[in-house]
């Protein structure tokens, strides 16, 4: 920054804060509406109330999709986990010839097509007589998150310093104790970020769910998604603010964990770690 | 019993017998992958030559749905509103992108920094389901925008904003937006400032700095923040179905309402379509980026000899 002009920097600043306006205002109406009396795509309302919160203690369609939402996504990101880190090991150390066609291919689903995904499940759970429940979509949103892990998990593996695991070896330790003591511990810090990019991803995704699920399995954006088509009352607004609330406790406590975990630093390139061991330069 | 007994011993030992612990390793995600993936879409894959008529569905092998997909001019109305759309969404994520990714990563306050990735990645963490209802409110007949556009004198009874086009953009350039800043600012964090420097030094203003230095060096990034939306647009559904309200008809939507109607054929060929032309659309991103770059490495080449 030697010579910049005053005034082009003022101008970008300017849309900067239009844009970041523009990011904002969505969210900023949604809070708006939840409090407001009369209908909800009135602006400005008429008046300020907290009917619509004492609402939905009776809307217990809500607080049911709510809990069928975490036990799909917790469901999905833990069998996309211990698959993905099984077949991220098998590829990063130890390849085979084609195994970067088997890497693709489990890559594969971030392009397919979401809608084409959930048509595709709707068909073959039923033909195995499995499709309206859970159990379903775990399965189908772990093959939709499965390339997170397989990515995240697969770079920390290729960049972990093979050195420890062959002086583990010379020690004696066999390979599943080398894994439980040398490999997983480096891996936590991927393990948990690819987590939960998976769990909030499962927990958004609606094509996958929506021609899948019956309706006392509904998950809470399908649910939003089928109210939101029949009607247009604030409690969509208060079901859309705990969601949003939610969402930023999630991130606050991803954050917190990732602060308590050393070497993220280093990861992100803010700080230099002390010890020797991490490789991530 | 003794052989599995030593295979089981010889599994442990390092080096050896790699390959059965390399299948045990691959083995749970083979079957999820297997079964559930590849078996689904296969079946899927099976159903485009069925037959539909009358509501029914005829078991066969039959080109029909392809012919019918590939001939009809409604159809390609419809692949033309998807193609459309996600053109003018990736044209206006760009314009807002760069200069909020510019930005980013050219403060030097970490508490600036980090307020403006929080609201770049924020929405990102909201359903996309909630971010549309939100649009809803604001682009409604009696909403938000129109009231703004009237006290500014810009209209007397407000624009129809929802359930058009437009309103589909909109929300659309709100839900992708997050995925055209990273790569960018990825890019742009990364370059090398002293190239920047000494272009100043050797008496570049800063437009000329911008035109000669950042732009080509981000132009990695905006291939990578390119192709991601404009194939994420190609297969969005939520957003067109909530804000179109069945009445911009885009590929996926059209998908979700054949499928409601169980003509599979038809929902088969379309997801198709729109799996190969998100394809062939990453492909030729990456090519043109490619070419882009080459063509400036060999001038760069000139230049030295």
């Amino acid at each position: 920054m030697v010579k910049s002009n005053r005034g082009t920097k003022l101008l970008l600043y300017i849309f900067v804060g239009a844009v970041a306006i523009y990011l904002l205002l969505p969210l900023l109406m949604i809070m708006l509406t939840s409090v407001g009396s009369g209908s909800a795509s009135k602006f400005p309302p008429e008046g300020l109330t907290l009917k619509w919160y004492a609402n939905l203690s009776e809307q217990t369609q809500f607080l049911d999709a709510f809990k069928n939402s975490l036990i799909a996504s917790t469901g999905a990101v833990l069998l996309a986990l211990i698959t993905g880190t099984l077949a991220a090991l098998a590829i990063v150390q130890y390849p085979f010839p084609g195994s970067g066609i088997l890497r693709a291919f489990f890559v594969s689903p971030m392009v397919m097509p979401k809608i084409t995904l959930g048509i595709a499940y709707l068909i073959l759970f039923s033909k195995m007589h499995i499709a309206g429940g859970l159990f379903a979509l775990i399965l189908g949103e772990a093959v939709i998150v499965l390339p997170f892990v397989l990515t995240l998990v697969g770079s920390a593996l290729a960049n972990l310093h093979p050195a420890h695991r062959e002086a583990a070896a010379d020690l004696g330790a066999g390979p599943m104790r080398i894994f439980f003591t040398i490999t997983l511990p480096q891996l936590r810090l991927s393990l948990l970020l690819s987590g939960s990019i998976a769990f909030v991803f499962t927990f958004d995704q609606v094509e996958a769910a929506l021609l899948l699920l019956r309706q006392d399995s509904y998950t809470l954006p399908i649910q939003l998604f089928l109210y939101m088509e029949k009607w247009q009352d604030p409690t969509i607004a208060v079901v859309s603010v705990v969601l949003i609330a939610f969402a930023l406790a999630l991130f606050m406590t991803i954050k917190l964990v990732l602060r308590s975990v050393p070497g993220l630093e280093s990861l992100f390139g803010r700080r230099k770690t002390k010890g020797g061991l991490d490789q991530n330069e | 019993m003794s052989r599995i007994a030593e295979r089981i011993v010889n599994l442990y030992s390092f080096g050896n017998r790699t390959w059965v612990a390399r299948l045990l390793l691959l083995l749970p995600a083979l079957a999820l992958m297997g079964i559930v993936y590849l078996g689904g879409l296969l079946i899927f894959g099976r159903y485009s030559f069925d037959i539909y008529e009358n509501g029914k569905l005829i078991r066969g092998w039959d080109w029909g749905a392809y012919r019918a997909f590939l001939s009809d001019p409604y159809y390609w109305k419809l692949i033309g509103t998807t193609f459309r759309i996600a053109f003018k969404v990736t044209l206006w994520s760009l314009l807002l992108a760069y200069p909020l990714a510019y930005c980013i990563a050219g403060l030097k306050k970490p508490g600036m920094k980090q307020l403006l990735l929080l609201l770049t990645f924020l929405p990102l963490l909201v359903s996309a389901v909630v971010r549309s209802y939100g649009w809803q409110l604001l682009l409604s007949k009696q909403g938000f925008m129109n009231w703004l556009f009237i006290r500014l004198g810009l209209t007397d009874e407000g624009f129809s904003m929802i359930y058009n086009e437009t309103g589909v953009v909109v929300a659309l350039v709100h839900i992708f937006l997050p995925f055209m800043v990273f790569p960018i600012l990825n890019v742009l964090s990364q370059s090398d400032a002293s190239l920047k420097a000494a272009a100043q030094d050797l008496g570049a203003g800063s437009w000329r700095t911008f035109l000669t230095i950042t732009l080509p060096l981000s132009a990695r990034g905006i291939a990578s923040g390119v192709q991601i939306v404009f194939t994420l647009c190609l297969t969005a559904f939520t957003t067109p179905q909530l804000i179109g309200g069945g009445r911009v008809m885009t590929l996926p939507v059209f998908i979700y309402q054949r499928t409601l109607d169980t003509n599979w054929p038809m929902a088969a060929v379309a997801s198709l379509f729109l799996l190969v032309s998100s394809i062939v659309v990453s492909l030729l991103v990456n090519k043109g980026a490619e070419m882009l770059m080459f063509r400036r490495s060999r001038k760069g080449g000139q230049a030295y000899g």
